[in-house]
């Protein structure tokens, strides 16, 4: 069985007996004492958050997830809709479940996304997008210092750091982790 | 005010007071040979004459009370950088902080407590000077501090937040047992200190009144540190540590003086940091032998990153500094 290890938010853990997603998760170490992970975590049948806070090492039983194809509608306030283009369900997803990911959602794109008895639990963020810029600014001429940056906006409304070659209409692949730019496409 | 400003600020006054209080400031060595082998904390390792292993100190503590010991002196205080080697970074803690710890002979633990209210109370009033000074606004919370704080022992805080004996949760069968009934998961591996915390963590640190700091007393033996044993019950300690918006912000202890005992303490840890792969080193013979000519002394760390966080209302200890380690090294 794994231990404390593998979590992360958005994991989906077996709970005393129940599923839980992982919402938030740090690392504690008590004054002169060994290691715990403090989690926030949510009943997915009854939506009630709680925290508890873990040995590290200790052991945690997986979810059975499965992963289904959904496109992505809209957001309203801090929720994020998809829908499934077969059966045209819809589903949502919060805000803190995304993580960095909301970010980087894009209407009618088509996301993995983890469910339990038919219920969304969190969506299977891929490592990498490849977003197109709408706004840059234009480089001044003569900057010819390594390592050079400007501000530039991706058409989900994100704004990131990227060299000065980068211009308005380029594609450009980001990180999902970090957030960071890490080629033109 | 920038963060770089009030960090400035904040150690001015911590020297500004003690000063006043007529504390010589020290110097003690960042790198050493025997650093304290606290079980659970891991020490950054290096080489010096090519190969010998040289380590930089976790805290200043032995050296200070070398100094207590063997200079006469009878109140001294150090501001410097101490370094632990943590499996992840988090919110509270950055490998290298900086730590204050403080001396005085002829006392016991319970001066350094109205030492930490007469300290924080210093800092406030000068550091926002305003009108009303004895409350700190931290994360949206109004903390009053003026003294005396309310106190706790451990054992009280057991019994009134999670309803456990704390007498009789200190015999590791019995503890399981406790635990287990919970709801917690024991294991045969599992340790009497995981429990401790484990529901310390769980069910009583997130139960502390937020309104006034918190004094917590009289650990229990088995967390003893450094700290010297109660004389009516040998099964606690007179250590404590207090709280300022859910932030644990020092620890402190009537110092333990019997260097056969320290050395026994010393060399239990050694042998539980051998079991958990930890480094091993030679322990602090120096120290131990120094213990023999050090007076009754009270002692105490607080961390001032932690500080700088509580008086200007940082969520985390990166935001008080300015290069943090997290950013310097990838993992």
């Amino acid at each position: 069985m794994a231990d404390t290890s593998i979590l992360k938010k958005g994991l989906c853990i077996i709970f005393k007996g129940e599923p839980h997603i992982v919402v938030d998760k740090t690392f504690v170490s008590p004054g002169k004492g060994s290691a715990f992970f403090r989690t926030r975590l949510k009943n997915i049948k009854s939506g009630a958050l709680f925290d508890f806070t873990f040995k590290s090492g200790e052991k945690i039983e997986e979810a059975p997830l499965v992963t289904q194809e959904f496109q992505y509608l809209y957001r309203q306030e801090n929720e994020y809709f998809f829908m499934n283009p077969r059966t045209y369900e819809q589903i949502s997803l919060e805000e803190d479940i995304l993580g960095n990911f909301k970010n980087f959602v894009k209407e009618s794109d088509l996301y993995q996304i983890y469910t339990l008895e038919d219920k969304a639990v969190s969506l299977r963020a891929p490592q990498k997008v490849t977003l197109k810029v709408v706004e840059a600014e234009n480089s001044v001429k003569g900057n010819t210092v390594t390592g050079a940056t400007k501000t530039v906006k991706v058409e989900t409304g994100y704004e990131l750091q990227v060299p000065l070659f980068i211009k308005e209409g380029d594609s450009i692949v980001i990180n999902t982790e970090t957030g960071e730019y890490t080629n033109r496409a | 005010m920038s963060k770089i400003i009030a960090r400035e600020n904040i150690i001015d006054l911590i020297r500004t007071f003690f000063k006043k209080e007529e504390f010589t400031e020290v110097e003690t060595p960042l790198l050493v040979a025997s650093p304290d082998p606290a079980p659970y904390n891991e020490v950054f390792e290096t080489r010096i004459f090519k190969n010998t292993s040289a380590y930089l100190a976790p805290s200043p503590e032995f050296f200070l009370k070398k100094i207590i010991a063997r200079e006469k002196i009878d109140k001294v205080f150090q501001i410097c950088k101490s370094f632990r080697n943590p499996e992840e970074i988090d919110p509270l803690h950055n490998p290298e902080f900086t730590i204050l710890e403080w001396y005085r002979t002829e006392a016991n633990y319970t001066d350094l407590m109205k030492d930490c209210e007469k300290l924080i109370n210093f800092i406030s009033k000068k550091f926002f000077l305003q009108y009303p000074i004895s409350n700190i606004q931290y994360q949206k919370k109004i903390i009053d501090i003026t003294s005396p704080w309310p106190r706790i022992s451990v054992k009280e805080a057991f019994g009134k937040y999670a309803n456990i004996d704390l007498d009789e949760f200190s015999d590791l069968e019995k503890a399981k047992e406790i635990a287990q009934k919970k709801g917690y998961l024991v294991e045969k591996k599992t340790s009497w200190e995981q429990l401790y915390h484990q529901i310390f963590l769980n069910e009583i640190e997130p139960k502390f009144p937020k309104d006034k700091p918190l004094i917590l007393f009289d650990y229990p033996a088995q967390l003893a540190a450094l700290a010297k044993l109660k004389e009516k019950d040998k099964r606690y300690t007179e250590r404590f540590e207090f709280y300022i918006g859910g932030l644990e912000l020092g620890n402190g202890y009537s110092e333990l003086t019997d260097p056969v005992e320290q050395e026994k303490r010393l060399k239990a840890d050694l042998k539980e940091r051998k079991k958990t792969g930890k480094k091993i080193f030679d322990f602090d013979r120096d120290f131990v032998k120094s213990l023999k000519t050090m007076p009754e002394t009270a002692g105490i760390a607080v961390g001032v990153d932690r500080l700088i966080m509580l008086f200007t209302d940082a969520k985390t200890i990166q935001e008080v500094i300015t290069f943090p380690t997290g950013k310097i090294f990838k993992k």
